[in-house]
């Protein structure tokens, strides 16, 4: 049996037996498969020592039970770890951050408590999955979109508060930018509601974000504050038309003037999220793996490569929301621009849609999420045996490292993160073809996949320090993560030092006010309460 | 805690199937229904749904995206929370299953792995012996979901989920 650090086999047993008188002895489970749920299914540490395991997990319905779990908790200085729906694969999953803690499942939450079609705004508790909001505002033929990740299996509350990113249109993609008021059980049992929820019978909690005063919201996004158990979210009007065109260009460097056009049109709120791609970031191809293994290759050589093959070198798929006729004439002014800043760019006319839709139409739409629709079509996609990746991944650890919204600075961080990946000899991976990704809508984040092996501990560890070398050369350039998994929680807020870690100091200083017993995610985005703290 | 190793069964060899003896116990509800999940680009798993000897279950087929069969069909019926549901699909499809199943309070208790077996026959035999098995069994328990699965298109899995109240298959 696991027992939290410090906390003895009775005190702990007694408080799994008061967790029982609060949620009900079926909704606490401390041992066999009920608390294997509660591990992270792509974890590198999988099986060893250090793999991050819960003691046991606990399943709330109400807030007033959550208020009563953390008392329980404070009495007993037992760790408490909250997840929504636990589908956060790839950075953590429903597993704490701190082994021994015992996790609180808030999937059993999941009231909608309100979803507004005029104002265009949702209320949610955290078990509340996006399948379940679209299919909510769907069967009521509400005229709101919303925007979900891909998978679209996750909470909506949960994602935003990982700070996690979507598909649509700017402002929606940033989903924790788009949140608006929080319900928080704190650290002490006590409930609080943030911004225009503080003001009793306000009827404007999930319109205006900040209340009056200094905001705390953000103390909770990928922080260990509370447990949040109610969360607004934005929603957008219903488009009546979406419509996608392509722009292919063929040099490496054309990446740079394309990237220029698309941040205007999209900081104008002319287009949605553009989709980069490149088809050589696909291709398996053996003299294009010898050339990108080469270090310093130019990128003559690589535009010459792409001449041979008749490929463009990059293309992006612009993605167009609203009225048929403004749909329309964007994609003329984009054609525009683009020929002015690249004289030789190829252009593809997508498919128009038009709402509503029935679900049948929908799922015409080659990129569901892209029109609010979640789904699962992530894992039909699945890595790919070939010859030249011979072992396909069991799993994942992502990288994604937040650079400039520029050409430049994309091509600069492949060439960074590919001689890394080429140097590890990580197979599957044509790294100078990675595109960045605008999820974030003022960012670019680049986005390394890297293998996770049951079956071979080595591409484990060949993984993990490949993350952490990259980790370290990002930071001496000014780049670093915006999300990880909790083992690499520390390493990535290490970097982040202005000052002699000015910021960590102050969150410590919060942390230390509002949970003295350090009981809330120890360790989550780096802050670890007194006790635990090192040096 | 014992734990047995999951068996896994190459070509058209003979069943052998491995339930973990795992904690808590399951509560003693006899099962009422039964889904079979049919993947449809994949021969074996018709071949495995219509070989199952049972006259109470009910046949649902999906493509290549499990989307619309979890949230669709799936979801409402596990929501009633009387239904078993088995399957022989790809990998992703188990995974994904298994996943949001657990989600709405059903267990994994069976999961197999079958290689690219040649021949009509076997699949008919793995439903046929995987059903004995599930009847003969005194005591359903849980497998872990968190085992990842080899991918590749030649890669398929058996498995049964039910819901967390069922200690016996029927």
């Amino acid at each position: 049996m696991i027992t939290p650090p410090g906390v003895s086999a009775a005190d702990f047993s007694a408080a799994l037996a008061q967790f029982a008188t609060v949620v009900g002895k079926d909704a606490v489970f401390s041992e066999g498969a009920d608390l294997d749920l509660y591990r992270d299914a792509y974890s590198p540490l999988w099986g060893k020592a250090e793999e991050r395991r819960a003691s046991a997990a606990v399943a709330p319905t109400s807030v007033e039970q959550v208020q009563q779990l953390v008392r329980i908790a404070n009495r007993y200085k037992i760790p408490l770890f909250p997840i929504s729906t636990g589908k956060n694969l790839g950075y953590g999953g429903s597993a704490p951050g701190y082994s021994g803690s015992v996790v609180v499942d808030l999937k059993r939450m999941n009231r909608i408590i309100e979803v507004d079609d005029r104002r265009h705004f949702a209320i949610v508790e955290p078990g509340v999955s996006y399948f379940d909001l679209y299919n909510y505002i769907q069967e009521r033929k509400l005229r709101v979109w919303i925007d979900c990740p891909e998978p679209g299996w996750g909470s909506v509350m949960g994602n935003a508060l990982d700070r996690g990113v979507g598909w649509t249109v700017g402002y929606m993609r940033d989903h924790f930018g788009s949140h608006c008021g929080l319900e928080v059980v704190l650290p002490n049992g006590e409930l609080m509601r943030t911004g225009m929820g503080a003001l009793p019978k306000s009827e404007t909690f999930a319109q205006f974000p900040y209340g009056f005063g200094p905001t705390v919201d953000g103390l909770f996004a990928q922080g260990n504050f509370g447990i949040v158990t109610r969360m607004g979210i934005w929603l957008m009007p219903e488009p009546e038309a979406y419509f996608t065109g392509k722009v292919r260009v063929r040099r490496r460097r054309d990446l740079i003037p394309l990237v220029d056009v698309m941040n205007r049109l999209e900081h104008s709120g002319i287009i949605g999220l553009p989709l980069y791609d490149s088809k050589l970031a696909h291709l398996d191809d053996a003299e294009l793996r010898t050339l990108v293994a080469k270090p310093d290759v130019s990128d003559d050589e690589l535009d010459q490569f792409a001449t041979r093959r008749n490929l463009p070198t990059w293309e992006v798929t612009v993605q167009f929301y609203g009225p048929q006729e403004t749909v329309a004439a964007n994609w003329s002014y984009t054609k525009r621009l683009m020929r002015e800043a690249v004289g030789d760019a190829s252009f593809e006319d997508g498919p128009l849609f038009k709402f509503p839709m029935t679900a049948e139409e929908q799922k015409k739409v080659p990129f569901r999420v892209s029109i609010g629709a979640p789904s699962l079509e992530a894992f039909s996609q699945g890595p790919v045996r070939s010859r030249f990746n011979p072992n396909p991944m069991d799993g994942h650890l992502l990288f994604s490292p937040i650079i400039p919204k520029t050409g430049q600075a994309a091509l600069e961080a492949t060439r960074v993160l590919a001689d890394i990946v080429a140097a590890a000899k990580i197979p599957g991976q044509n790294a100078l073809y990675v595109t960045p990704q605008a999820w974030i809508y003022r960012s670019f984040l680049l986005v390394i996949g890297l293998p996770i092996s049951r079956s071979d501990p080595k591409i484990n560890e060949m993984s993990m320090e490949v993350f952490q070398k990259a980790v370290k050369v990002s930071a001496e350039r000014g780049w670093a993560e915006y999300r990880t998994t909790p083992i690499f929680s520390d390493l990535v807020s290490n970097v982040y030092s202005f000052n002699d870690y000015a910021l960590r100091r102050f969150t410590e200083s919060l942390k230390d006010a509002a949970d003295p017993n350090g009981i809330i995610a120890p360790g989550r985005g780096g802050i670890w309460p007194k006790h635990l703290r090192k040096g | 805690m014992d734990r047995q190793r999951r068996a896994f069964i190459l070509g058209a060899s003979s069943l052998a199937v491995t339930f973990a003896l795992a904690k808590p116990q399951i509560d003693a509800t006899p099962l009422q229904k039964l889904v079979i999940v049919h993947e449809t680009e994949v021969p074996a798993s018709g071949r495995f749904a219509n070989a199952w000897p049972s006259t109470n279950a009910r046949t649902i087929a999906f493509g290549e995206d499990v989307t619309a069969l979890i949230y669709e069909r799936l979801v409402p019926i596990w929501r009633e929370g009387d239904t078993a549901t088995i399957g022989l699909t790809n990998a992703r499809a188990c995974f994904c299953l298994a996943q949001v199943a657990a989600d709405h309070g059903l267990r994994l208790i069976h999961r197999g792995i079958h290689g690219d077996a040649n021949g009509a026959a076997w699949p008919s035999r793995l439903a046929m012996g995987l059903e004995r098995k599930l009847r003969e069994t005194s005591r359903l328990q849980a497998v872990s979901i968190h085992e990842l699965l080899p991918d590749g298109s030649s890669t398929l899995v058996s498995w049964a989920m039910v819901p967390r109240a069922a200690r016996r298959w029927s």
